[in-house]
């Protein structure tokens, strides 16, 4: 076997067992037969579309709607995640034995510090419904939980009431919105699917993670930097804000050059965590009392998910209309 | 599902070079970018990503294996349906062009 085989070969291990063993030799085949003069090493674009392909295969994406899919699988994955975050912010932000403040800070929600608990129910009950398999009744909480979250601002404002931070709660936004947007939610999931099973505990793995960082850090609330504080410590957030940067500016770029759907998809997956990130460096628009900028803030990222959430939507049902 | 209204770029050009004989994975490859004169140049994990959904909906079939070098050849052949999906799509792309160039003023030169 030649040098080049045996990295193609190790390249097919991305592939699940059952399709490498009966379509494995036949890809190699094909590959090795594509090369055009001499090379040890896989082209760089032949290892992405591989990759791709392997990770299609393996979220049981296809090659058929593959947007809309893409969606259906993380949406669910982002809806839990947002619910498991609202109990965060619900016990080590709103909850006296846990709270930072020796005091009742003014504009609290009766035995609550803010009114975020009016949002982080809504969360946490649009995540439970997955459990009884309704995309529909999921969908219409995910999406009471949206407006109720970017309504939050406006109301407090109103009432005089306090509310959390606002990056946590663009952050609840941006990880509704793909089950919002995409229709047939559910509709690819396979309880067979070990792929999919690791997708789903993807969001308690990195929940507990983050719990125990505010855990650890609670005298400061849901302040700026208590989410990744033993990263912070070790010198891994910069280089993942520089990561989230990078995938913005391939996300504008990609719309620039008329890959709408692409960027579209790159910023909504990145925008949660970005904001998460960056959002807490930002002490304007973190603190709870500065309304007139958290308006313009919440008001533009809206309209901004608005546009990339009916770029994917339209997209998934041009895709399910053409099949 | 409407297979008829719209392919792929890819899917149609996968169905049209196995319009007239059966091709294994590489001999694809190499008949679409003779079909797009060098300018579409499929890679095989999206070729195969292709074949596999064309099998599933039962418009391409594999045909037979043969080892070549060692290596293993495995041949796709159009079904009836595939056949008459492939006619009735290239139909209407032949008369959106011709329109197109009518409307354009543009002559068509055939190579």
């Amino acid at each position: 076997m030649t040098p080049l085989e045996s990295h193609y070969k190790w390249l097919l291990q991305l592939y699940p067992a059952a399709y490498r063993a009966q379509r494995g030799d036949e890809i190699l085949a094909t590959l090795v037969e594509s090369v055009e003069g001499e090379r040890t090493w896989p082209t760089f674009g032949d290892a992405v579309d591989l990759g791709g392909h392997a990770v299609r295969l393996r979220l049981g994406i296809g090659e058929q709607q593959p947007i809309g899919r893409l969606f259906a699988i993380v949406g669910p994955c982002q809806l839990v995640m947002a619910g498991l975050m609202a109990v965060i912010g619900l016990v080590w932000g709103e909850w006296s034995p846990f709270s930072p403040w020796p005091w009742v800070p003014p504009g609290h929600f009766g035995p609550f510090f803010t009114a975020g608990p009016l949002v982080y129910f809504a969360w946490v009950l649009a995540a439970l419904s997955l459990v009884v398999h309704r995309p529909k009744v999921t969908r219409g909480l995910a999406a009471l939980s949206v407006a109720l979250t970017a309504l939050l601002v406006p109301i407090g404002h109103v009432f005089g009431l306090g509310r959390p931070p606002m990056y946590f709660l663009i952050f609840l936004v941006v990880l509704g919105i793909p089950y919002v947007a995409i229709p047939n939610q559910g509709s690819v999931w396979s309880a067979t699917r070990p792929s999919q099973k690791v997708l789903l505990v993807l969001p308690l793995v990195a929940a507990a993670v983050i719990a125990l960082e505010v855990a650890r850090t609670r005298r400061y609330g849901l302040g700026p930097g208590v989410f990744f504080y033993r990263l912070a410590l070790a010198g891994i957030v910069p280089w993942i804000a520089w990561l989230a940067a990078a995938a913005v500016v391939a996300a504008v770029v990609s719309m620039a050059m008329g890959r709408r759907v692409l960027g579209a998809t790159i910023a909504l997956f990145c925008l949660p965590w970005m904001t998460l990130w960056w959002g807490s460096h930002f002490a304007s628009y973190a603190s709870p009392r500065d309304a007139t900028t958290g308006f313009v803030i919440i008001g533009i990222l809206l309209l901004l998910l608005a546009k990339f959430a009916t770029t994917v939507r339209s997209n998934a049902l041009e895709e399910a209309r053409s099949g | 599902m409407n297979m008829v209204s719209e392919l792929r770029e890819p899917t149609y050009l996968v169905l049209t070079a196995l319009a007239d004989r059966p091709l294994h994975g590489y001999a694809i490859i190499a008949e679409v970018s003779l079909i797009t004169k060098g300018q579409v140049k499929l890679r095989a994990g999206s070729l195969y990503g292709t074949l596999d959904r064309l099998v599933d909906e039962g418009l391409v079939q594999t045909s037979g294996e043969e080892v070549v070098d060692g290596r293993l050849r495995r041949y796709y052949t159009l079904t009836e349906p595939g056949k008459a999906a492939l006619a009735a799509y290239a139909t209407r792309m032949a008369s959106v062009s011709t329109e197109a160039l009518r409307r354009l003023s543009v002559t068509p030169r055939f190579a």
